[in-house]
């Protein structure tokens, strides 16, 4: 049971450090806004414009 | 317009990948093509033993994992960061340093698993100078993607980001621990685990890799590109973050279930297995969210070809993370363990995920990189997606009769105790399904045959272009400082 | 400025009827029709798009030239009407926003050289891509630092540094995209709140990891003989119970520690102090035991012991949050700034003035598309149909038509065109206000049974802390080892919380939805009565009807004819507000040509007016015809000469007979008390449905309540319907009383409730939510008692390891929260 040794630190660890990063998810405002970010990223248009279309190289 | 813009996304480096997305794809999928011609005829390759089976193995595997699989995440990774954090990355030189890193790290791979030079541990076969170089070159993509995080211009981080985030911290952890090795010579090393704990530390590695290299990593493509190509919100975006923290909270300890009825502690074998059947939930959570962000829009789905592959990929998904737990409940491993089935289940994951979620984002990227609207040809697209879709099924439906066939033939007993069956005969069986398989395969090769044509042609006919950041664009001079509004009358107080 | 010059902007159906079907195209921009020798437009994807209008071609040229035309590709539904504005006219109002007194409402302040900071409701909004424009529109002020717009509260958080540019300079760029930012004034109350329960919901998260990993290394041992695990896993994995353990215990219990204390402080035992108790004692003997290397361990137990009970405290506090939003949109809702015309009727000149300043009887403008600052009276409107949106009141999107005289409500939306009124009541005595504090105060009123609740749970908490230290006790003459055990499982065991929250919950959100359907409960007893009503009066026909008359009967004198006799009573009826005056005027032609001069009005009999040289009379029959037969008749007559009888009925309204139907349906007995005629009433009852015995027509105020009193005394509990202005006592013998509001006499209400939206069909959902909370409340109850009387016992033999206990309780106040809820259905 060696790796025991390695691994449940490890995931003690790990548990803190999500932790930590849900605290300061949730204390930066991350979940205020659930509904905004999904059509944010719609309404960032990242097609190409039409003066660059059909430009050979 | 042009010429007053001067800041402009890095989309040199997200190019970059994407063709060598492509390429890799090409030499993985031959690789894979080819073992499995050398499962059917084992002497095809003429006893050339940089050739044979059990070297090309790791090369097929790594080139489709690590190569293909890692320049689309690191590819992507980079273009969505970039568009939703609205900003540029931090650092083009780190980034550039980053995509010629890993490339050399999968040349390295090319060269030295077909001469012999391996960990012998599967998924982290490379020795360890290339460990050494992958944790470098895997600090520099951290740095780089969550550097740019942080300087981010909008304050929420996209769900996406979050994906691409867990993916990179923990494949990091991952490789690091796993591969702790003590080197013997410059092309030899020794784990340092032994015996069973090795096992265990191999398989934590393994189901994980699988969990937030296959699986995060590719959500958070899915996350950003099907709501894109969709032009819909994700379904529900709070779904979607619940999604994250589920996965990150229950993933991590379901790697015992890849070793059943081994030397392993009986309690440490169910704990896997539960955590196994919980993980089904998030898993379909997130399945259901993204599919069910066409909800309305299904219509869509018949004329795009690209809409195909992302959402048949989402099926995949389903299945695959369906088939998964049932696997890892002790009795039906029983059956399956060692068998083709394991290998259907993992490709159904590789071709029917990954792969298809990975045509379907480049089919939408990579046009945008080369200035153009839409690929050169949308019937190609099509004519891919039909090869692809049939080559996966043939694949899997073989190797699942298959694997149950081999699995009821090994366990089928005598009345008086013997095997009823010697191994020899199992394979012999096998053949007509490895054909099939390979007739699957073959078909899946192709398709990303077509699919090279079809990107060097868009590459050819559009010219390199670095979309500028829209925060960037001039305003509009009705908008410019002026202390009073602009009114038909005098300001009051006049 | 004149009202007459305020650009006349189409509402939706207004034109439509106008225009011929071959000459209508749709606005690009607010979607309504264009008349074919409009030449507004703008260029979209290389083509040209008609306009309606030179506010919706301001709006368009903006969003294009600030590159921001994706908006209509993303977009999903068209603008609000009231967001196509005047840009003159807005951009001098909001101007009032940069005097010092009113920013200081808005900003938070910060150090000098810091951005400010200012929060703005954004207005107008349709569909996302509306809240895209706005956000766009607010990055692109130079001077403003970030703008985030939350999709959920439609709120813009604006950072902007007052050296580049001012607020109204902000606010004004929202403005020329076609939508509306209003700056909200930061409360400190909200700002707290909102803190406090962000820290429940880390907390909660918090105990969630920690649970899951806690279980992680202890559920494994369960399933397994202890030989199975060598001592030292076993001891490794205690230590990293331990470990996450600690985070719940330290940070996540934090509210149980303060309530604990809170509890010491004012010796007033709450359910806080077992609770902590319990964690406290079991935490020390996990302790105790990982350091003396034997001895059960409950690390597993404390964490998910907190967490269900965090999660049923996250869950109550959502739903108190979502009664608390609706009260806060209610006082968000009035502008902070009205335009007032001091010289009306004389001149026209307008002032912009704070809305805290306005006082009654001051004369306000309300262009097209604000909302109206204060209640008022309608003085006058540019054309003749003034259609306001009564919505936040009554939970009804269909804009409600107003005519001179009608009141108006402060905090609503005038969609037509721009109205002149006078303020009637202001501050505290406002509609809204009283709304508010109505709401405000049905939620801290408790019915008989949730004060029960509430002395049972108190009792309970000291009685629990000693029977544990009993149990203790006589366990430690029984089996000293189990003595602790017990003790901790009898405190961890029982739940008061389910017996607590059994009630009170299943009000609030039961309220709640009531309240958002249009029914607003002023009394907490009203949800404990309806469920037992047993007889449903409707005072008044008016109540059942809409108010809206019609003309079903003319007669004639001979030698003038119906058009004739209408064509007069029309122009005497020419500035006239009243029901049956709109009925007539509909009727009659529009061509006339006839005017009335020396219009007399007379309160309550009619009005008198000269045509042609003669004196004609309008009204009852003993004002029109000097006759002493009086009945409810309208007469018109000429030099005192009868000329025509006009007899008009009120419209029932739409929902009326499906509601009394369905009241009938549920077991109700329904009855109509009316001052009408009897035949009136009768055929009213005829076409509702009521029967004969149950209506009572020519009823005083004072028969009306000795009926009501008749029908208590005979045992039944009664609910009263009226318009609860002019009846009150009559109401307020009822068990429940409902008052039918035209929204701006609420501030006179005494009713029990008041019905804000006009469907009657809401009281019918309100009685069926009303037993469905009594059912739940019965379940939870049952459920809690129940739960009680078979843990406790057990705990007490020593049946239950304090492990399940903990897991008992804290489900058990899960399922009871989760049960309420069912209750909140489709809130806001």
């Amino acid at each position: 049971m060696e790796s025991l040794w390695l691994l449940i630190p490890l995931s003690v660890m790990l548990a803190f450090i999500i932790g930590v990063l849900f605290w300061w998810a949730a204390g930066d405002g991350q979940f205020d806004d659930l509904e905004g970010p999904g059509e944010r990223v719609l309404q960032d248009n990242d097609g190409t414009p039409e003066s660059v279309h059909n430009k050979t190289a | 317009m042009q010429a007053a813009i001067s800041q402009t996304y890095n989309y040199k480096v997200v190019r970059q990948f994407a063709i060598m997305t492509i390429v890799w794809g090409v030499v993985g999928m031959l690789v894979g093509v080819l073992i499995a011609a050398e499962l059917i005829w084992p002497d095809m390759t003429l006893g050339i033993p940089w050739l044979s089976f059990g070297r090309l193995r790791p090369l097929h595997t790594n080139a489709v994992i690590f190569a293909f699989g890692g320049c689309a995440l690191m590819g992507t990774s980079y273009y969505v960061v970039q568009r939703t954090c609205q900003i540029r990355l931090i650092s083009d030189k780190l980034a550039a340093f980053h995509f010629w890193g890993w490339q050399l790290v999968i040349v390295l791979a090319a060269i030295t698993l077909p001469l012999g030079y391996t960990q012998a541990k599967e998924y982290a076969e490379l020795e360890w100078p290339i460990d050494v170089l992958i944790t470098v070159v895997w600090v520099v993509y951290a740095i780089v993607f969550f550097g740019t995080v942080m300087k981010r211009k909008v304050a929420h981080i996209y769900v996406a980001n979050w994906f691409y985030g867990a993916f990179i911290v923990t494949v990091a952890i991952l490789h690091i621990v796993n591969s702790a090795a003590m080197p013997a010579s410059f092309w030899k090393s020794y784990s340092a685990y032994a015996g069973v704990q090795d096992a265990m530390i191999q398989w934590w590695y393994g189901h994980n890799a699988v969990g937030f290299f296959l699986t995060a990593g590719f959500l958070g493509m899915m996350y950003y590109f099907v709501p894109k190509q969709a032009e819909r919100p994700v379904y529900s975006y709070r779904l979607s973050v619940v999604h994250f923290w589920a996965l990150i909270f229950t993933y991590m300890w379901a790697g015992p279930h890849h070793l059943h009825y081994t030397a392993l502690p009986d309690w440490a074998q169910s704990l896997g297995m539960v955590f196994s059947l919980i993980l089904l939930a998030p898993s379909w959570g997130g399945m259901i969210n993204g599919m069910m962000t066409l909800s309305g829009a299904w219509h869509k789905l018949r004329d795009d070809p690209i809409l195909k592959f992302l959402i048949v990929s989402l099926s995949f998904y389903g299945m695959s993370t369906f088939e998964g737990p049932l696997l890892s409940i002790k009795t039906v491993n029983g059956l399956a363990h060692y068998t083709d089935w394991i290998i259907g289940h993992v490709h159904s994951g590789a071709l029917g995920w990954v792969a298809f979620i990975t045509f379907g984002s480049m089919y939408y990227l990579i046009p945008r990189l080369y200035g153009q609207k839409q690929m050169y040809s949308v019937k190609l697209i099509s004519l891919h997606f039909w090869i692809a879709t049939i080559g996966v099924v043939l694949y899997i439906a073989a190797l699942w009769i298959s694997g149950v066939m081999q699995g009821l033939m090994w366990r089928a007993v005598n009345p008086d105790g013997t095997l009823t069956y010697s191994f020899v005969e199992s394979v012999k069986a096998s053949y007509p399904y490895w054909t099939i398989r390979l007739i699957g395969g073959t078909l899946f090769f192709v398709g990303m045959l077509v699919m090279t044509y079809n990107v060097i042609r868009t590459v050819r006919m559009g010219r390199a272009y670095d979309a500028p950041i829209p925060d960037m664009l001039p305003t509009h001079p009705d908008l410019k400082p002026q202390l009073k509004p602009i009114g038909l009358q005098p300001a009051h107080g006049d | 400025m004149n009202i007459m010059e305020m650009p006349l902007v189409p509402t939706r159906d207004l034109f439509n009827s106008y225009t011929d079907p071959d000459t209508t195209r749709s606005c690009f921009h607010c979607g309504l029709s264009v008349l074919r020798d409009r030449k507004f437009g703008v260029l979209f994807d290389g083509r040209f798009r008609p306009l309606c209008c030179a506010g919706c071609e301001a709006v368009a040229n903006t969003i294009m030239d600030a590159g921001l035309g994706d908006y209509y590709r993303e977009r999903s539904a068209m603008p609000a009407a009231d967001g196509i504005l005047n840009n003159g006219g807005t951009s001098r109002r909001l101007t009032e926003f940069d005097l010092p007194a009113v920013q200081s409402n808005y900003v938070a302040s910060t150090d000098a050289g810091e951005p400010k900071s200012t929060l703005f409701y954004i207005d107008g909004v349709t569909c996302n891509a509306c809240l895209w424009l706005a956000e766009s529109a607010l990055k692109r002020v130079p001077g403003v630092a970030s703008a985030s717009v939350n999709y959920i509260t439609h709120r813009a958080e604006v950072k902007w540094c007052d050296t580049k540019t001012t607020l109204a300079f902000i606010m004004d760029s929202v403005t020329r995209v076609g939508l509306r930012a209003m700056p909200v004034a930061a409360a400190g109350r909200q700002v707290s709140r909102a803190k406090e329960r962000r820290t429940l919901f880390i907390q909660l998260g918090v105990a969630l990891l920690a649970m899951m990993q806690v279980m992680m290394f202890t559920v494994p041992l369960y399933f397994t003989s202890a030989d199975d695990v060598s001592h030292e896993a076993q001891r490794l994995m205690q230590w990293a119970s331990l470990l996450l353990t600690l985070p719940v215990v330290l940070y996540a219990a934090k509210p149980f520690w303060q309530g604990a204390l809170r509890d010491l402080r004012t010796r007033h035992l709450s359910m806080d102090a077992p609770v902590a108790l319990a964690i406290a004692s079991t935490f020390t003997a996990s302790l105790w035991s990982l350091f003396a290397e034997h001895g059960a361990l409950y690390f597993d137990s404390i964490s998910m012991f907190v967490f269900l009970l965090l999660a049923s405290r996250y869950l109550e506090s959502s739903i108190h949050d979502r009664a608390l939003s609706r009260i806060e949109r209610l006082t968000n809702a009035v502008p902070a700034v009205a335009t007032r015309l001091v010289g009306y009727p004389d001149s026209r000149e307008s002032s912009d003035i704070t809305t805290a300043a306005l006082n009654a009887g001051d004369v306000i403008l309300i262009p097209t598309g604000h909302v109206i600052a204060a209640d008022s009276v309608l003085l006058e409107g540019v054309s003749e149909v003034c259609e306001v949106n009564e919505a936040i009141i009554t939970g009804e999107s269909r804009p409600v038509t107003h005519s001179v005289g009608s009141k108006l409500i402060g905090g609503t939306l005038n969609l037509g065109a721009p109205l002149i009124a006078r303020v009637t009541r202001v501050g505290a005595m406002s509609t809204l206000a009283s709304i508010a504090r109505l709401t405000e105060r049905t939620m801290g009123e408790r019915p008989q049974l949730m004060a029960l609740a509430d002395r049972v749970a108190r009792v309970v908490a000291p009685t629990l802390i000693a029977l544990a230290c009993i149990a203790g006790v006589v366990w430690f003459f029984i089996d000293s080892t189990q003595s602790f055990n017990v003790a901790v499982a009898v405190l961890a065991v029982t739940c008061p919380c389910a017996i607590a929250l059994a009630a009170p919950l299943a009000y609030t959100s039961a309220t709640l939805t009531i309240s958002n359907s249009g029914l607003l409960i002023a009394r907490g007893h009203v949800l404990e009565v309806l469920p037992t009503i047993t007889d449903v009066v409707f005072d008044k026909t008016g109540t059942l009807s809409t108010g809206n008359f019609s003309i079903t009967k003319i007669l004639t004198a001979d030698g003038i004819t119906r058009d004739e006799a209408l064509e007069i009573a029309s122009a005497l009826e020419m500035g006239a507000a009243h029901p049956i005056a709109g009925a007539i005027k509909k009727l009659a032609s529009h061509n006339s040509v006839l005017i009335a001069q020396q219009l007399h009005l007379i309160p309550g009999d009619g009005v008198e007016g000269v045509i042609d040289g003669k004196t004609y009379r309008l009204g009852n029959r003993a004002f029109a015809c000097f006759n002493t037969n009086d009945d409810d008749a309208f007469v018109l007559s000429r030099e005192g000469k009868w000329l025509a009888t006009f007899e008009a009925e009120d419209a029932l309204k739409a929902d009326a007979a499906i509601t009394i139907f369905s009241l009938a349906q549920s077991g109700l007995t329904v009855h109509l008390l009316s001052g009408d005629r009897i035949s009136r009433v009768k055929n009213v009852a005829a076409q509702l449905g009521i029967d004969d015995e149950h209506v009572s027509a020519a009823q005083t105020p004072s028969q009306k309540l000795a009926y009501l009193e008749q029908l208590r005394k005979a045992g039944r509990k009664v609910i009263m319907i009226g318009d609860g202005v002019n009846d009150a006592p009559v109401l307020a013998a009822a068990d429940v009383s409902i008052a039918m509001a035209s929204g701006a006499d609420l501030p006179r209400l005494t009713a029990d409730a008041v019905l804000l939206s006009s469907r009657l069909a809401t009281i019918v959902s309100a009685l069926q939510l009303a037993r469905g909370t009594k059912r739940i409340i019965r379940q939870n109850f049952v459920w809690a008692i129940l739960y009680n009387l078979i843990a406790i016992p057990l705990a007490l033999v020593n049946v239950i390891n304090p492990a399940w206990a903990a897991i008992g309780m804290g489900a058990s106040g899960l399922i009871v929260v989760l049960n309420s809820m069912r209750l909140l259905r489709r809130v806001m």
